[in-house]
């Protein structure tokens, strides 16, 4: 006799299942540990604040007792306080269809997030999916009673043709001096699963997907090649190619350093970008003398602050 | 995190923010520049904002919006309608329409159909 199969709305929580979520363990945090307090921050790794009317929020990202057994994971901490018209939320979007984004019109999706709150009726999860027919659904309110809790919020339809994304957020309905989250999982089907992370190279690898940095202090940045004495031409290849073409940004150009014939530092005092894509940008350094044309050279980070960041948010 | 815009002012200028340092300001619409491609000439792809604290740090937009997508198509199409665009494909003189169809049309050129993000 055939064993039969089970469908999804059988599974247990328990059952592994893989996470649509890039870190949804929040232990990447590119973009420093914070306190993170302004509208559209990123106090973890795709996680995004928004901040709605006068509400105010700060929120790190830390070390909390939120897994299994207390035991300590990361996750975000933070405050917030209620101002007029100020829902708000901490979340993560994930585009759906065009250019790079996830196929999952036509589906039903379910969330689990471990959840922290020191006040009742503030602090629940919200699962939002636009589109003709796109519905928002909650979970029910964390109870306030200083603990991390596991909510759940089930989408109450499937993903509309039309959607370009769906998003799990924290929603902070209300003041609350501490709360937190950890270990979001959001899955396809009705039935939540319990947080079970990647592979943290395979985490970090998602990330880069959205953020990276060339380096940071005095480490290797780039290989160039000097086109004058004054000016380089660097390559800046990405680990992981982007979503879209990316936001470049650096610290400042006195940050940085290019090597002479002899291996000995130039600072840079001149920066811009030539062209870029999704796959690299060309980066033109410049000093004010030392570099011989033709000869490579190589883009350094020159003092402790020195940052070269590409940033892509579809 | 990069300097981005937050509020488009009247005068063409606009306000920013640098997370990162926390630092704001507000650009002046002369000092919003495409970057310059290795022959010398404009390149109609890239917008730089330096960070008005006098800190040092630079963006580079893509014209697909990179960072802050709305925000940043948003000022692509400003400047477009203020300035014309530097392939020569749009006048300053030209319809504000004119401008925002071409911007769109470098978009999804860049990141494909869908990144678009304005109305």
């Amino acid at each position: 006799m055939p064993v039969p199969l089970l469908d999804n709305r059988q599974l247990g929580t328990d059952t592994a299942r893989q996470n649509l979520l890039t870190n949804g363990g929040f232990f990447v945090a590119q973009r420093g540990t914070g306190p993170f307090t302004a509208n559209a921050q990123w106090p973890a790794d795709r996680w995004q604040i928004t901040l709605t009317g006068t509400s105010t929020m700060s929120v790190s990202q830390t070390g909390v007792n939120a897994g299994p057994g207390a035991t300590t994971v990361s996750g975000v901490l933070g405050s917030f306080t209620f101002g007029s018209g100020g829902t708000s939320f901490c979340a993560q979007a994930l585009k759906v269809g065009d250019f790079g984004g996830h196929t999952l019109r036509g589906r039903s999706f379910a969330a689990s997030v471990r959840v922290f709150a020191n006040a009742a009726n503030a602090v629940r999860l919200r699962l939002y999916m636009d589109g003709t027919g796109g519905v928002i659904a909650w979970s029910p309110y964390h109870t306030g009673d200083n603990t991390w809790q596991t909510l759940t919020v089930v989408s109450g339809s499937v993903v509309p043709n039309d959607a370009t994304q769906i998003s799990l957020a924290v929603q902070l309905d209300a003041s609350v001096s501490q709360w937190g989250m950890a270990n979001a999982m959001l899955v396809p089907g009705t039935v939540p699963a319990d947080y079970m992370g990647l592979h943290p190279a395979d985490d970090l690898l998602r990330c880069l997907r959205y953020y990276e940095l060339a380096s940071t202090s005095t480490a290797p940045m780039a290989p160039a090649m000097a086109i004058s004495a004054t000016t380089a031409l660097a390559g800046w290849f990405y680990r992981v190619p982007k979503v879209i073409a990316p936001t470049v940004t650096i610290s400042a150009a006195g940050d940085l350093q290019l090597l002479n014939s002899a291996a000995a530092a130039i600072v840079c005092n001149g920066f811009s970008v030539v062209n870029g894509n999704q796959l690299s940008v060309d980066v033109r350094p410049a000093v004010a003398s030392g570099l011989v044309a033709g000869n490579a050279t190589f883009l350094y980070g020159f003092t402790a602050n020195a940052k070269l960041i590409a940033e892509a948010n579809p | 995190m990069s300097i981005r815009p937050i509020n488009f002012n009247a005068d063409g200028s606009i306000d920013v923010v640098y997370d990162e340092l926390g630092h704001s300001g507000t650009i002046a619409a002369a000092d919003i520049q495409h970057t310059t491609n290795m022959d010398g000439t404009e390149n109609h792809n890239f917008l730089v904002l330096n960070c008005p604290d006098g800190c040092g740090a630079s963006s580079t937009h893509p014209v697909g919006g990179g960072a802050a997508p709305l925000e940043v198509q948003q000022m692509f199409v400003n400047k477009a309608q203020a300035d014309g665009c530097p392939c020569g494909q749009v006048l300053a003189t030209d319809a504000d329409a004119l401008g925002e169809s071409h911007v769109r049309l470098q978009v999804n050129r860049m990141d494909g159909p869908g990144r678009w993000q304005l109305g």
